[in-house]
């Protein structure tokens, strides 16, 4: 059947071909749907006005430095002595050996964020709100409104250095630093010395 | 000439109900999760304590608005009218310590003018303790950047709802204690 008002039967065959399958193909055939919509009830003007502010929006702006903070974060130091013997850490009494003791440091966290549209923050909203306006908000929605936050760890730490010491009846004190650089559990093997 | 008329309808209907959302709704993120460190499980009586709530953003803000004490009266009611709240009464106990990294007042009329101007947004991160370990960790951020005139007073209701968001993640780690009959 012939339709009078230009484009509609052109978006009936797109609408069809696309409940064939492809998810593109619906999104395109939506789109079409929708454009011809805008263009039958404002004119071709507004609607490249509205093409125009689209592609001009863009979808994101670039990431930008925002400051950082130091995020605590944890390691698991175990110690096997040979002999078996009294731990420290930076002087206080952890237990016995063979320990696992959960050590904690700080390191520093690189704060960035951009602006995005809601199609990268929130894809499904925009599609609901695309599909309840009937398109009306589809040329709005390219506009980067949201604010997304990316956090990238650095290589400065604080509070990442320990003493630890491994003391047993009749042998030299074992001593070492460990220092913490983002490794999530260490493995000590000291071998304590006899004393003459 | 009448799918034309259905057509015009249409997107009227859609342009009038586009129009009433921005007006009327308040959009933006909502992220929040928790994350319990080397398989911990609070026990079923565990409180929380807020802790000490500091302002890592760097930026001063308004003598009226003391970001720290905000947050840390929004953490509190929230857990309190959740039964989270730690108590003398309660036999285990975590401490939540948190830093506030992010934090603007945004404008709502600024928002309602361009979408995305004059946002309000509100990032958080906590470490939760047991016993002065860090057990667990807890992310947040809530922005509202599009709305009309229900975002008036973003800036303040915002703290309310990430710490609803916050609770409602330590909840769901932390058993609920059944009345006794």
């Amino acid at each position: 059947m012939r339709n009078r008002c230009g484009g509609i039967p052109a978006a009936g065959r797109a609408l069809a071909s696309a409940r064939r399958g492809h998810a593109t193909k619906w999104f395109l055939a939506t789109f079409y749907f929708i454009s011809e919509g805008v263009i039958n009830m404002f004119g071709k003007v507004p609607y490249c006005a509205f093409a125009l502010l689209f592609s001009l929006a863009g979808c994101t702006t670039e990431w930008a430095a925002e400051g950082s903070y130091y995020r605590t974060t944890q390691f698991l130091l175990a110690v096997e002595s040979t002999p078996p013997g009294k731990i420290l850490i930076n002087g206080s009494h952890m237990g016995e050996s063979p320990l696992s003791i959960p050590l904690e440091y700080e390191r520093e966290v690189q704060r960035k964020t951009r602006k995005v549209s809601y199609w990268i923050s929130q894809p499904g909203w925009a599609l609901g709100i695309t599909l309840l306006s009937l398109g009306f908000y589809l040329p709005f929605s390219a506009m980067p409104v949201d604010v997304e936050l990316r956090q990238e760890p650095q290589s400065n730490f604080r509070s990442n250095q320990f003493v630890v010491q491994v003391q047993a009846d009749g042998h030299h004190p074992w001593e070492d630093t460990v220092v913490c650089t983002g490794q999530d559990r260490l493995v000590l093997n000291p071998v304590l010395v006899r004393r003459e | 000439m009448i799918s034309a008329i259905k057509t015009k309808r249409a997107v009227g209907v859609g342009l009038l109900s586009c129009m009433a959302l921005f007006f009327l709704s308040a959009c933006g993120t909502v992220e929040h999760k928790v994350n319990l460190l080397n398989n911990f499980t609070p026990d079923r009586a565990t409180g929380v304590e807020v802790g000490k709530v500091t302002n890592e953003t760097g930026k001063t803000f308004d003598p009226g608005v003391n970001v720290e004490d905000m947050l840390r009266r929004a953490l509190t009611e929230k857990l309190s009218a959740e039964g989270l709240l730690w108590s003398n009464a309660t036999p285990k106990k975590l401490v939540l310590d948190s830093k506030i990294l992010d934090y603007d007042q945004g404008d709502a009329f600024k928002r309602w003018l361009l979408p995305g101007w004059g946002s309000t947004v509100l990032t958080i991160q906590s470490d939760l303790r047991q016993d002065g370990q860090v057990v667990g960790t807890v992310d947040a951020k809530r922005t509202v950047s599009v709305g009309g005139a229900y975002t008036i007073g973003a800036w303040k209701t915002v703290f309310d709802n990430l710490a609803g968001d916050v609770v409602e993640d330590l909840r769901s780690k932390i058993p609920k204690v059944e009345p006794k009959q």
